[in-house]
């Protein structure tokens, strides 16, 4: 489903990559997770996946289609929570999900079915109605995953998206990506979580200073294998 | 509290308060620019009225002095509304290790540091400018202008203390009902059209038509009125023409109003900024639930109501687009007829049609400006547009489609204005309509091609943002309005009128043409190169 070779990106007047020669490959139906330091590289990464960054080198492909040379096509496969939760706050929560789903080409009922049960797990219901702008930072965290996914993306891709739930949501959250991917759909989402990460994710990558420096699929992982001891030694100086 | 407030003018006034550089240099020349424009405009206004009143010089200075005055109470109201019951640091704020009282009196003093300066920046320039006028320049004057300078700021200060309560309420009522703030919007813009366009008939019956007996008599009734010692603004006219006991007389009025009246509002207001505070606290700032549904719009659609939404939504676009849009008819009328009586008797009746395709042109120019804006209004939510499976042409052609349906909709109705009270024939109609909307056209694409070659995407907490493109649209925007109009005004006398028609709308074809062959062929590459 997603395919990186070579990515590299370097910000604008800077000379450091920010991202180096990053190689990953997420299959149908896996769960990837990101991890690092704080400042290694995944917001970068991920946003030049979902094309929100411009990048310099390498190649992105998103169920086959390259993302410099079919961006509409890539992008239609892909849903994104961004790790700031921004979304337009001058809309209701329904008049956003409907806004995003409708920009992905998604059907009136198809989109009313996806807003309506997500809306149902994460409590939301009573708050749709309601414009975003009032919103909790936990209200708009929620309102962001159900646009991410009101029009079944093939490859969801969650920035950060643990910071600031509450166990309760932790925990469906957790659920929810798992029984995404379980539909032969991907997710890739970075996290300074590892607990999480270790039970959620079928592959983890780990970042550190840009680069890929190791990734582990679970089925690989030994009987007591100590992730945290794993990320302490490739991610931390 | 000293600290609070030295902290508060540091972010109001700091260098953290400003926007970029360039922003900056351009909007500070546009301010110069206005300013000269201003005071040659009052220099020349009390020349004319000072030449044609017989109730003294002072009540000139007073007309001014009230002016101020008013303008002082109406920023005072609104920096307290702003300032005191809606702090957009309130969460931060509410930390420090201060009572709300000091809090209250803290904001208070800050909006009185504010009165001062606005005091002082407005009356020391144009009273100098009048008085130079009137030929009352002196250094006893100058003196007189310093302490009522700084007297001005005390009433104001009183009465919007009192006056912001009601206003914030009245506020708070139309909250979400962004039509109507609208429609008042309008009407207030069109009622200040009127004003100006009075001002400038009066004018133009002095220079012109050297006929100004009436309107001297009209003006010696309102000088005449505003010189009842009731008037504070007259007691602060004695103190700046330094008239002794009389003076220091007039001083003491002054204080001593501002004292009770400064009373009876802090009375007033402490109660309900407690209030206020505890509510904004609790809950925050206002939202509205709407019951909406889901729909079944294609990208077109849903994109093209979106941007209005946003547009409705969001006052600073609302007002300064939407608002100006809908009362572009009313400004054209007063100004197409200023233009056209004034120029018809120089220049003959030709003039007209040159003088609608200026005015029109112009008013199409200020509106479209915002175009250049297009990318950077988007703010933190940039993202978004980068992220959706939308060709990035499509999303700036539908941003620039809403501009233009919003100008041509005031580009049809002021067209059928002045053709239906006959300034121009309805060939003549025709031309501007095409000649404006091509030049609409023109001026939106360069707008987004402004904005694609010099994006910043940084918005303020009120959805208002600085943007140095807009500034600098608006003026390449009325630039070449000037140049189109006034060609249109001169070649008549020169060549065939048919000529003349097809010279302003080829131009506008070329505009537009330019604009549009730039953008298609840059603006996908350069949007995608855009980082957030």
């Amino acid at each position: 489903m997603l395919s990186i070779e070579g990515l590299s990106k370097k910000y604008r007047g800077t000379e450091t990559y920010s991202a180096e020669n990053i190689t990953l490959e997420v299959k149908d139906g896996e769960v990837c997770g990101l991890v690092g330091s704080n400042g290694a590289g995944k917001s970068t990464i991920i946003k030049c996946i979902t094309g929100i960054l411009p990048f310099s080198e390498g190649h992105v492909r998103i169920g086959g289609f390259d993302l410099a040379e079919s961006p509409e096509k890539a992008k239609r496969l892909v849903g994104y929570v961004p790790d700031d939760h921004t979304v337009y706050d001058k809309l209701t929560g329904r008049e956003y999900a409907d806004y995003i789903g409708s920009l992905y080409g998604a059907k009136k009922e198809r989109k009313k079915e996806i807003v309506e049960r997500y809306a149902e797990i994460f409590s939301l219901t009573h708050a749709l109605d309601k414009q975003i702008g009032g919103y909790s930072h936990g209200m708009k965290q929620k309102i962001c995953i159900i646009g991410s996914l009101v029009h079944d993306p093939s490859l969801w891709i969650l920035d950060e998206p643990m910071v600031g739930l509450d166990p309760q949501t932790m925990k469906a959250l957790c659920g929810i990506i798992r029984g995404y991917a379980e539909g032969e759909r991907s997710v890739l989402f970075s996290s300074h979580n590892l607990d999480v990460v270790d039970k959620v994710c079928d592959k983890i990558a780990f970042i550190r200073k840009g680069r890929l420096v190791s990734v582990i699929e679970k089925k690989d992982m030994a009987e007591g294998f100590d992730i945290e001891a794993h990320f302490r030694s490739v991610c931390e100086v | 509290m000293l600290a609070f407030i030295r902290m508060q003018m540091k972010l109001r006034w700091g260098r953290e308060s400003g926007g970029d550089k360039k922003s900056l240099i351009l909007s500070g020349i546009v301010a110069a620019v206005t300013v000269a424009v201003s005071l040659a405009l009052i220099y020349v206004l009390t020349s004319v009225l000072g030449a044609n009143v017989s109730s003294g010089d002072k009540s000139v200075l007073v007309l001014f002095i009230t002016v101020i005055e008013i303008a002082l109470i109406v920023s005072g109201i609104g920096m307290q509304i702003r300032w005191l019951y809606k702090p957009s640091d309130l969460k931060i704020t509410a930390q420090f290790p201060l009572s709300p009282f000091k809090m209250f009196a803290a904001n208070l003093v800050l909006v009185y540091i504010n009165l001062q300066i606005y005091a002082a920046v407005l009356m020391i320039p144009v009273l100098t400018v009048a008085s130079a006028a009137l030929g009352i320049f002196g250094w006893k004057f100058a003196l007189g202008l310093i302490v009522a300078a700084v007297l001005a700021p005390m009433v104001p200060f009183a009465l919007s203390a009192v006056l912001s309560l009601p206003v914030m309420y009245m506020l708070s009522v139309l909250e979400n009902r962004n039509i109507i703030k609208l429609a008042i919007f309008v009407v207030v813009l069109a009622g200040f059209f009127v004003l100006y366009n009075f001002v400038l008939t009066f004018l133009a019956d002095y220079f012109i038509y050297k006929n100004v007996t009436d309107s001297g008599g009209v003006w010696e009734k309102v000088l005449s009125a505003l010189a009842s010692p009731f008037n504070l603004s007259e007691q602060i006219g004695r103190v700046i023409l330094f008239e002794g006991l009389s003076a220091a007389a007039a001083a003491g009025i002054v204080v001593g109003a501002s004292v009770l009246l400064s009373a009876a509002g802090v009375a007033l207001a402490k109660p309900v900024y407690e209030r206020v505070r505890r509510r904004l606290l609790e809950s925050g700032e206002r939202t509205f639930t709407r019951r909406s549904s889901v729909t079944d719009r294609g990208v077109f659609a849903a994109m093209f109501g979106h941007e209005f939404k946003e547009i409705v939504r969001t006052r600073v676009f609302a007002y300064f687009y939407l608002g100006v849009a809908v009362a572009t008819p009313v400004m054209v009328f007063f100004c197409d007829r200023l233009v056209s009586d004034v120029g018809a008797a120089q220049l003959g009746e030709g003039v007209n049609f040159g003088a609608s395709m200026l005015v029109i042109a112009a008013f199409m120019a200020l509106i479209n400006a915002f175009s250049a804006a297009s990318l950077s209004r988007e703010g933190e939510k940039f993202f978004i547009t980068k992220l959706i499976p939308v060709p990035y042409r499509t999303q700036l052609l539908i941003k620039g489609l809403v501009n233009l349906i919003v100008s041509a909709g005031a580009l049809v109705i002021s067209v059928v204005v002045i053709v239906s009270l006959g300034f121009v024939t309805a060939a003549e109609a025709a031309v501007i309509a095409a000649a404006g909307l091509l030049l609409s056209c023109g001026f939106v694409l360069n707008g987004l091609n402004l904005n694609l070659a010099n994006p910043s995407i940084r918005v303020r907490s009120d959805g208002g943002f600085n943007e140095a493109n807009v500034t600098l649209m608006m003026v390449i925007g009325l630039f070449l309005s000037a140049a189109v109009g006034i060609a249109a005004i001169v070649l008549p006398f020169f060549i065939a009128e048919w000529l003349a028609y097809l010279a302003a709308a080829a131009v506008a074809l070329l505009y537009a043409g330019a604009n549009f062959v730039v953008f298609w062929f840059t603006a996908q590459k350069k949007y995608a190169a855009v980082e957030c």
